[in-house]
């Protein structure tokens, strides 16, 4: 699972951007599935047959990151975010380029939360010709990759979201045995506002609805309404700002759970959201939730999960594949 | 009257909080009864009710009103047995403090949200947020913990009082009062008579922006539809002598997300039947599901229509029954009317 | 004992008007009391003297409410009030309330979707508020209501939780409720009078200008117990000492509130009594309120006093919460203290 994710952490992609992951994905399923193609918006979709249920899964591949806009006569890259940066703690990180150019990110402001328009990129390059040579209006920047394992399971680093959910749909391609009828979406654009998801959901037209993305957690300066830790368990989305889950399938993932002996957290996250909501209003609409996975320091350089958590993730994740 | 009373009242007791209108749907069901040919729930909870005509290749018309509500949703269990909530839906907080309510947990538990004195208070006098409330069970955290998993949901304890002869108060009449006019439509129309197959959609989360019947209108894929929900009453403040009057009947929308050749034939045949209505106008979107419905799939005449309705989204909620029976006179209107679309 | 404090908490009585109180009141003691012991003065105060040997003992519950008054009525048929009492406008919005005459309506202030953000962050006001009773016009409410009428909160009892009991003035009908049920035991021969005991069920206690202050001044006591409820914050998220008492951890016996600091031989007496009797009792860590136990303290001659209260959550709303355990033991510790000799004084 680590050597899995890492590779996956480690091949920056951000929103519109995903081909490379894609390909890193593809060869790791493609011998475990029936049918595999790449729609037009570019969300791999993976199926296995059956002749139950219809069930789409679905785990973002694309991640936050900048644009390079413009490049400033001393040679430094003014840049546009990609989905919800936070750019106290994007300041002063090293940074990389599609094509492996390093730099480090200036805030240029004296504000605590510096605005995105205010900040560049240094890539030492001594004039606007130079860095030119090297940097394409266009390109893609992210914060470096990073995964490195603390105490206990827990690991920090990033992109967790939604590399892990990625990683754990992947796990489960593998070792699941069902009737149902499984989709499998590594969806893109999810950063800018679940752009991919939709037209995936509008095709496959599924019956249930499940995303498999981070959540926040309760504690280390996450928000304290929040009844959400790292460690016990993955999480049942039972609400977030953009989708109520339907409470039917909420029921029945408890119930499978349960039965399965799965570690789970119920989850209501007061802001932010996932997949699901486009797969719960494209078409007919589909009764939909969530399977999260605890993560402290959401959109930070250096995210944080619990290796437990993963695992019973990949659990729920196959037991609903067969179960639902 | 009694019989809209007695409609509205059931419709009223069902529970039926934004996301959760799956708690209400069985009385729903068995309030309608034998009136419909087919009943059926969506992938989002819409419940569809479908009349159909005795006309041979009738055309489809689809009313809507939402059968959701707004409501509270349990986040945390806290000490003494206060549980911390999140909103279903834009709740007024400012309506919040001393209410009573019932949470539906494991069991029906009543609850009361706190509110703390005055005297007693750190911060400034502002609108209390939703984050500094809790709903008081008088359990201890065990005992909450046990019977209130987190993401039970809570309703104002309501109560529906007939005040001053036609007004009704109560808690969930957005947009009760206009799912209860249909129903009474549907039930007094012969099949014998109407011009289009009546697909009702009792929808779900409209509070929660999710426009329930762009679903169902997948799949029904209507000729014209009615969007009917409730606007805003003038009070006799001095700003809101553009809003409709209680008493006066229901209204029709005049407004850029719906259809305006549409609008213009019903009012012209309203008006050539004498069937009083009011106008209303958004120049803009509606904040209805009109504003979804109006483009879903491969798009439809789209209308709106409203019943006035005065301190909406509050557990005292008031709407006179004569402009619930008046909308129920309109779409039945509609509904035995041959020319309204082409 | 609770199927009458929830019969007179519904009862009508917001201060001013309290007759229907004092009616159900009286209803209820009459057969255990001699017909000339029971006085209604010029305020409505009734008084009920059970005699008995020994120095004075004034036992005193008010019997008003907090409520509302129409103080105008708009050509829309709305009508414009004034609060009877303090009643925080946050615990206002959309209540649902009722008329003398059972006219009912609720509280209407501008819909939040309306609201400026200006407006939405200064709070709710109660000059921006009114009642609506579903009126259209200004004669159609003129048939219904005038300007003078009082309303109260329209809500009713519920026990809920472990021992938690809710209605609408709680504050001080649970007064009124123990002392009618002391003056039964005392008929029945359950308790031996050590004072010349007089109750005092008075009128006016919420808008300050208290009917305890005719009360006292024709009982002239020499020792006074006040039965009361009390404002407390005793709810998640309030740090300790500003929940002022808790819920269930038995009667107040307060040493001090904003309006009185209690004679301290009475309140150490009746402290005794309530520990020899394993009665539960607490004492408030926040001084904050008053009641007519400041009046009856500085009338006349002048008295001891002592509160003995029940804490309350969300109280002057239509949400009063009290523990069945706090009532029950001030009802005991009163009980108690009458059956035992006065204190020795200091």
């Amino acid at each position: 699972m680590r050597d899995l994710l890492k590779k996956l952490m480690y091949t920056p992609s951000v929103s519109g951007r995903e081909d490379r992951v894609r390909e890193v994905i593809y060869n790791e399923i493609k011998d475990y599935c029936d049918e595999i193609s790449t729609d037009a918006m570019g969300n791999l979709i993976a199926r296995k047959i059956g002749n139950g249920k219809k069930i789409m899964f679905c785990a973002h591949m694309d991640e936050i990151g900048f644009f390079a806009t413009y490049i400033t006569g001393d040679g430094d890259i003014k840049v546009s975010p990609v989905g919800g940066i936070n750019t106290l703690s994007a300041s002063h990180q090293c940074v990389v380029s599609e094509s492996g150019v390093r730099g480090v990110l200036v805030p240029n402001s004296s504000k605590d939360k510096p605005k995105c328009e205010d900040m560049y990129i240094d890539i030492g390059a001594k004039n606007k010709k130079q860095a030119e040579k090297i940097v394409k209006i266009g390109d893609f920047f992210v914060c470096e990759p990073k995964l490195e394992k603390l105490q206990n399971q827990r690991y920090i680093g990033r992109p967790f979201d939604d590399r892990v959910g990625c990683a754990i749909m992947i796990d489960a391609i593998k070792k699941v045995k069902s009737e149902n009828d499984l989709y499998f979406v590594f969806s893109v654009q999810e950063e800018v506002g679940g752009r991919g998801a939709k037209p995936a959901a509008f095709a496959i037209a599924p019956d249930y609805g499940i995303a498999i993305d981070v959540t926040m957690v309760g504690e280390k300066g996450g928000p304290g309404e929040m009844d959400v830790k790292l460690g016990r368990g993955c999480a049942i989305k039972i609400k977030d700002s953009s989708v109520i889950s339907s409470p039917e399938l909420v029921k029945k993932m408890r119930e499978i759970a349960m039965d399965g002996k799965i570690k789970y957290q119920d989850e209501i996250l007061p802001a932010g959201g996932t997949d699901a909501s486009p797969m719960q209003i494209a078409g007919r609409g589909a009764k939909v939730s969530v399977i999260s996975i605890p993560t402290a320091h959401i959109h930070t350089s250096c995210e944080m999960i619990d290796m437990f958590d993963v695992k019973e993730a990949v659990k729920l994740t196959v037991a609903l594949a067969e179960k639902l | 009257m009694e019989k809209i009373k007695e409609i509205l009242n059931i419709l009223i007791s069902a529970t039926s909080p934004s996301g959760y209108e799956c708690l209400g749907a069985d009385a729903l069901e068995n309030l309608v009864g034998d009136t419909f040919d087919k009943i059926y729930t969506d992938n989002l909870g819409t419940v569809v009710l479908l009349k159909k005509s005795k006309k041979e290749n009738a055309k489809k018309l689809l009313v809507d009103a939402h059968f959701d509500t707004v409501g509270l949703m349990v986040t945390r269990v806290y000490e003494g047995g206060f549980l911390g909530v999140c909103s279903l839906g834009g709740l007024d907080t400012s309506v919040l403090p001393s209410g009573e309510v019932t949470v539906y947990g494991n069991e029906e538990i009543y609850g009361i949200i706190t509110s703390t004195p005055p005297h007693l208070k750190t911060g400034d006098s502002s609108a209390p947020k939703l984050k500094e409330l809790y709903i008081d069970t008088g359990l201890t955290k065990e005992e909450a913990e046990k019977k209130i998993p987190v993401g039970s949901v809570a309703t104002f304890r309501n109560k529906v009082e007939y005040i001053n002869g036609d007004y009704v108060i109560s808690a969930g009449l957005d947009d009760k009062s206009c799912l209860c006019a249909l129903l009474y439509a549907a039930q007094a129309l012969d099949p014998e008579k109407m011009e289009f197959d009546l697909y009702i959609t009792a929808s779900a989360q409209e509070e929660t922006g999710k426009c329930g019947p762009s679903r169902a209108a997948y799949d029904i894929a209507p000729d014209l539809a009615i969007v009917t929900d409730v606007n805003f009453a003038k009070t006799g403040k001095d700003e809101d002598f553009e809003a409709i009057e209680c008493k006066k009947g229901a209204s029709i929308d005049i407004s850029s997300v719906c259809t305006r050749k549409t609008v213009k034939s019903i009012m012209k045949h309203l008006t050539s039947e004498k069937i009083p209505y009011q106008v209303v106008c958004e120049p803009r979107a509606t904040s209805t599901n009109a504003d979804a419905l109006s483009i879903s799939t491969l798009g439809f005449p789209t209308v709106l229509m409203s019943i006035p309705l005065k301190a909406m989204h509050t557990p005292s909620e008031i709407v006179n029954l004569k402009d619930i029976k008046s909308l129920a006179d309109i779409v039945s209107s509609i509904a035995t009317c041959k020319d309204i679309i082409d | 004992m609770k199927e009458l404090l929830k019969n007179l908490s519904l009862a009508f009585g917001p201060s001013g008007c309290e007759d229907a109180v004092r009616e159900l009141v009286y209803e209820e003691i009459k057969d255990y009391i001699d017909k000339d012991s029971a006085t209604v003065d010029a305020l409505g105060n009734l008084i009920v003297h059970m005699g008995g040997d020994g120095p004075k003992m004034m036992i005193c519950a008010h019997m008003d409410e907090v409520g509302f008054m129409v103080t105008g009525i708009g050509e829309n048929g709305s009508l414009k009030f004034g609060t009877v009492g303090g009643i925080d406008p946050i615990s206002l919005g959309a209540k649902r309330v009722i008329s003398e005459s059972g006219v009912r309506g609720a509280i209407s202030a501008k819909p939040i979707h309306l609201l400026t953000k200006e407006e939405r962050e200064a709070g709710p006001k109660i000059k921006n508020m009114t009642i609506d009773i579903g009126a259209d016009t200004r004669e159609e409410a003129e048939e219904l209501t005038f300007i003078g009428d009082y309303f109260t909160f329209d809500s009713g009892y519920e026990e809920y939780g472990n021992g938690y009991i809710k209605c609408k003035a709680l504050d001080d009908r649970l007064g009124c409720a123990i002392m009618c049920q002391l003056i039964k035991d005392i008929k029945n021969g359950a308790i031996d009078l050590k004072y010349d005991t007089y109750f005092a069920f008075t009128t006016r206690e919420e808008i300050g200008y208290s009917g305890a202050f005719s009360a006292s001044a024709r009982i002239n006591p020499d020792y006074a117990i006040v039965i009361e409820s009390k404002a407390v914050a005793d709810i998640y998220g309030v740090e300790g000492s500003k929940k002022v008492s808790v819920l269930g951890d038995g009667v107040i016996i307060s040493y001090a509130d904003r309006g009185t600091i209690y004679d301290r031989t009475l309140i150490s007496h009746i402290k005794r009594i309530a520990d020899e009797n394993e009665i539960k009792n607490q004492v408030n860590l926040y001084i904050s309120g008053g009641n007519d136990s400041a009046n009856i303290q500085k009338n006349a001659c002048g008295a001891r006093v002592s509160t003995l209260s029940c804490a309350s959550r969300y109280i002057h709303s239509q949400s009063d919460v009290i523990h069945e355990t706090d009532f029950f033991a001030a009802y005991e510790v009163v009980k108690k203290v009458l059956n035992e000799n006065p204190p020795t004084k200091e």
